[in-house]
């Protein structure tokens, strides 16, 4: 503005919104962008206990990389991360398409299939954990019905544990899944396939080559929501098996908990972070960028 | 949700109508079934529990584990049950919510009424915090709320919640006004609105369901949370995610199998009672908050 | 004497010029009407008059005011949008009294002027109302009470009328100019109708690509466009436009038509020295070729050509044809018996023709 005597008014209009947002964005870059770039630093420098600021590089990183249970989190987050999204997106997507057959009783049955995503973690693990569990849960309830061999013991099994953990967060959000492909399906443009019909697509075919591909944006967010809830998963393995037995559900999450507050090796628990960010980035930035990019064309 | 659905006629086999009613009933089973142990068993006593039958009705019905649950139980050394804890969260969830909703409402207000040069690149940082492994933050922030002197305390944890709260409120928000006409905007400015009398009067008058959805997503969000509960609270001010967590876990004693379900309850119930509520501005918070929209 | 006055306006949106040197000068009690081709920057002219875009540069006095950087709360200024624009959550008569309000009117004060306003625009029994219980008529006249109660200095009107059926609009126009005569008020008005613009305006400045083209009066514009774009942006259908060659003679010009036919003209006087060959754009609107032509007159031009269309719209009778490679219009009367496949004469009114330069447009 060149004219000083009218910055008051129109100026101040001007910044207001400005000042309005700037307190989040400094609080936003100090808490998000700022701690990111701490913990950077930290996993480059010989913490232990307590931060320090002695600069080793990247011994941190290949310590990591070189550990045991490092490693067991990380191919755990690769099982339990394909399983998780697979199976979900493949329930999601059936029930989805099952309950838009004109389904009576649609009204009461959605509900029940996403009410689990309003719990806590800690309370789906609670649940799942008793009924997994042998002495008390699944296991016996098949015996008492006299099936005296069912053996049903996956949650105290090396091995297998790792599959409840699938299962408990597969309870947890595939309603939801189905929730996002049904909002999907219901958004598809009824001349499409009323047109697909009178070309006398078969039910079968209509939705492999017709609604499928329609949804496949639909696939790419639930990837991304799914994904980045693998990665993120802690509460759930804490309430469920806490990790057991022995190491055999550790997550990346839950590695890095304890390295940085139980075994005071803040330096590789800072640096395991760093690893699950950029992994959830490398998801995320390219789906954001698309999507406000997008918006801007429109 | 009253749009048309893909299937047009029920043109399909009667036979494989039936399939398809059993498939959905099977899968309303599973969702159904560990909500169902929780809650017939919280009725039932230890013994009956051990004996098998978890699926079976109560034999001898009794309230005695709720009443362990939110008073008696053994949290950590204290037999203080989950009461305080609950409390704890309530005072968490409350001005965190409270917070963050309003702060995200201004934002979005500005991010998408009052646009600057690089708006869209302020709105994608923001949006990029919601998705952070909080693990990432959580060394640097036990310091900061240490030096703060809010360690171990509530307030700390309504700062990380309402912190962390912004990127999804604001998104909430910025995508509901975008649809706002901005006309509106220009003739209130016209009138002799300023930046605040137009989002007090016209803005936030037509706000409620975006505030609805909102507020939801925060709820359930802040409430369920475990991480930052479990990583910047003592034992006074834990959130009840995290007394849970210790009731259930303590390896100390017999495990109370019927307590630990009455309180696994008890920490739903306010999700629950909100999802049973509006069910619908729930889902829409969800929808909204996952695909960007 | 110029009320609003408008210097040297230049307005970018980043990398885009949206208005490029706009001057603009009202005369107080003036109704100018803005008209022009989507995306030529009328919105944003009375955007940057009113004050909600700044000006990239050039400025702005309103009653030898200089309000440039003033904020539109300050303008005193009312603005009636093409989507009304209403508050949805307010009723009828908060909507009006909310600019009141602002400025600190007391509720008393603020209930006469509402009134008043609905009276005058029989809204009386909306009052209570919301928005949304209003049909689009309704709405439009409550966004009009809106500005009416503010008596501002400028009315700005963006396309007011383009959301209401046509007889509704044409019922408006006529309530809003005798509105305009009533109060007097200086009005800068937006629309693509025509015959709202033809109808309303005092003077009227057709935009295009951010420039104004020609600012002048209904008759101006109408019959004496100032460049291509303004003879083939107003009326409708628009005007026919052949490329002939001019020459001159003893007795005259003579235009020679692209197929060679010719005719002479003796009323006009063109210099035609900046031409190149003779080459120019002729220009003459459907109404001023004629079925039947009085006998002898010098003043038009026969040429026989084969009609392919007929259009009859009832009062009139739309004859296509074409000429020189270019499909021409006629408007004939509404009781032609004109078939299409007849071999007719068209009278060209001489009096009626304008050249335009090809290069640069511009009328000669
Ligand atoms: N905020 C903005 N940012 C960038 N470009 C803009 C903005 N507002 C308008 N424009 C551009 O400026 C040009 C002129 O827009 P304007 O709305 O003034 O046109 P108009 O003449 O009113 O058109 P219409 O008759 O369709 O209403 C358009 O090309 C438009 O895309
Ligand atoms: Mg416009």
């Amino acid at each position: 503005m060149v004219n000083n005597k009218f910055l008051s008014k129109s100026t101040w209009q001007q910044i207001l919104p400005k000042i309005v947002l700037s307190p989040s964005l400094i609080v936003v870059f100090a808490f998000v962008y700022g701690f990111i770039i701490y913990t950077g630093y930290l996993s480059a420098s010989n913490s232990k206990m307590m931060p320090s600021y002695d600069w080793i590089g990247f011994v941190n990183y290949s310590k990591l990389f070189a550990l045991r249970h490092w490693k067991i989190a990380i191919t755990n987050l690769a099982v339990f991360g394909t399983l998780y999204i697979g199976i979900c997106m493949i329930l999601g997507l059936t029930l989805a398409i099952l309950l838009d057959q004109k389904i009576r009783f649609e009204g009461v049955i959605r509900p029940i299939y996403l009410y689990p995503m309003a719990l806590s973690f800690i309370v789906t693990g609670t649940a799942w954990k008793w009924f997994l569990d042998p002495g008390i849960g699944l296991e016996t309830i098949i015996q008492t019905w006299g099936f005296e061999d069912f053996s049903f013991r996956w949650i105290k099994d090396r091995d297998m544990a790792i599959y409840c953990v699938v299962i408990a967060a597969v309870w947890q959000t595939s309603g939801f899944v189905m929730a996002m492909f049904l909002a999907g399906l219901r958004g598809i443009d009824d001349e499409i396939l009323k047109a697909a019909r009178i070309d006398g697509a078969p039910a079968f075919k209509l939705y492999t080559k017709i609604v499928i591909p329609i949804l496949k944006p639909i696939f790419l967010s639930a990837f991304v929501v799914l994904a980045h809830m693998a990665i993120k998963s802690y509460d759930l393995v804490v309430a469920l098996t806490n990790g057991g037995p022995g190491r055999a559900t550790e997550l990346p999450a839950t590695f890095m908990y304890s390295y940085t507050f139980t075994r005071n090796q803040m330096g590789i628990g800072a640096s395991s972070a760093i690893i699950m960010l950029m992994t959830i980035a490398a998801i995320i930035v390219p789906y954001l960028y698309a999507e406000l990019r997008e918006r801007k064309s429109d | 949700m009253g749009m048309s659905s893909v299937a047009s006629t029920p043109s399909t086999g009667s036979i494989a109508r039936t399939c398809i009613y059993v498939v959905l009933l099977v899968f309303c089973l599973f969702y159904l079934v560990p909500l169902y142990v929780m809650l017939v068993n919280s009725f039932k006593e230890l013994e009956e529990i051990r004996g098998g039958g978890m699926l079976n009705l109560p034999e001898n019905f009794t309230t005695a584990p709720w009443s362990s649950a939110w008073s008696t139980a053994q949290i950590g050394v204290q037999p203080t049950g989950l009461k305080p804890y609950f409390l704890n969260s309530i005072y968490m969830v409350v001005p965190a919510v409270f917070l963050s909703t309003m702060i995200g409402a201004l934002n979005g207000y500005v991010l998408s009424k009052w646009t600057f040069a690089y708006h869209r690149l302020v709105f994608g940082l923001l949006l990029f915090s919601c998705f952070i492994p909080f693990q990432i933050v959580l060394i640097p922030m036990a310091r900061v709320l240490g030096t703060f002197g809010i360690a171990g305390s509530t307030w700390g944890l309504v700062l990380v919640h309402t912190v962390y709260g912004i990127g999804f409120s604001t998104l909430f928000f910025r995508n509901y006004y975008e649809a706002f006409p901005t006309e509106l905007i220009k003739a209130a400015q016209l009138d002799g609105a300023g930046f605040f009398q137009i989002f007090r009067r016209i803005m936030l008058p037509s706000s409620g369901p975006i505030i609805v959805v909102c507020v939801i997503w925060q709820f359930t969000n802040i409430w369920n949370d475990f991480l930052f509960g479990a990583s910047f609270t003592d034992f006074d001010s834990q959130p009840i995610t995290v007394a849970l967590n210790n009731l259930v876990s303590s390896s100390t004693g017999v495990k109370e199998y019927n307590v630990h379900f009455a309180g696994a309850i008890l920490a739903a119930l306010p999700t629950l009672v909100v999802y049973i509520v509006s069910g619908r501005y729930f889902v829409r918070g969800l929808m909204a908050g996952s695909v960007k929209g | 004497m110029s009320f609003l006055k408008i210097s040297n306006v230049s307005k970018s949106f980043a990398t885009t010029q949206v208005l490029n040197n706009i001057d603009l000068d009202i005369a107080e009690g003036e109704f100018i009407v803005l008209v022009g081709p989507s995306g030529c920057g009328k919105s944003t002219l009375l955007n940057t008059i009113a004050g909600l875009e700044n000006v990239t540069d050039g400025q702005i006095e309103i009653a030898g005011k200089d309000v440039t950087h003033t904020v539109p709360a300050d303008r005193d200024i009312a603005m009636v949008f093409q989507s009304y624009a209403l508050y949805p959550n307010m009723t009828v008569e908060k909507n009006i009294t909310f600019a009141l309000e602002m400025r600190g009117l007391s509720a008393d004060a603020q209930r006469k002027a509402c009134a008043e306003v609905a009276e005058t625009l029989q809204i009386s029994h909306l009052l209570k109302r919301k928005p949304g219980q209003l049909s689009g008529g309704q709405r439009q006249r409550v966004a009009m009470g809106r500005a009416l109660v503010r008596n501002p200095q400028v009315f700005l009107f963006d396309e007011p009328l383009s959301n209401l059926d046509a007889k509704l609009r044409v019922d408006m126009r006529t309530e809003i100019k005798q509105l305009h005569a009533k109060l007097g008020t200086t009005i800068v008005y937006v629309t693509h109708d025509q015959i709202e613009a033809m109808t309303l305006a005092n003077r009227i400045a057709v935009m295009n690509g951010g420039i104004i083209q020609q600012l002048g009066t209904p008759d101006d514009i109408y019959n004496h466009p100032a460049n291509l774009f303004v003879a083939s942006f107003m009326g409708s259908p628009s005007m026919n436009i052949l490329d002939v060659t001019l020459s001159s003679n003893k007795s005259g010009l003579t235009v020679t038509l692209p197929h060679g036919e010719s005719f002479g003209l003796n009323s006009q006087k063109i210099d035609l020295k900046s031409l190149k060959d003779g080459k120019v754009k002729m220009g003459i609107r459907p109404e001023s070729i004629l079925e039947k032509a009085p006998a002898n007159s010098k003043n038009f031009a026969a040429i026989e050509q084969k009609v392919d269309v007929v259009e009859p719209s009832g009062s009139d009778t739309f004859v296509i044809f074409e000429l020189g490679g270019e499909t021409f219009n006629a408007r004939f009367a509404g009781d032609s018996t004109v078939k299409s496949g007849d071999k007719i004469k068209f009278h060209f009114d001489l009096r009626r023709i304008h050249f335009f330069n090809p290069e640069t447009g511009d009328r000669i």
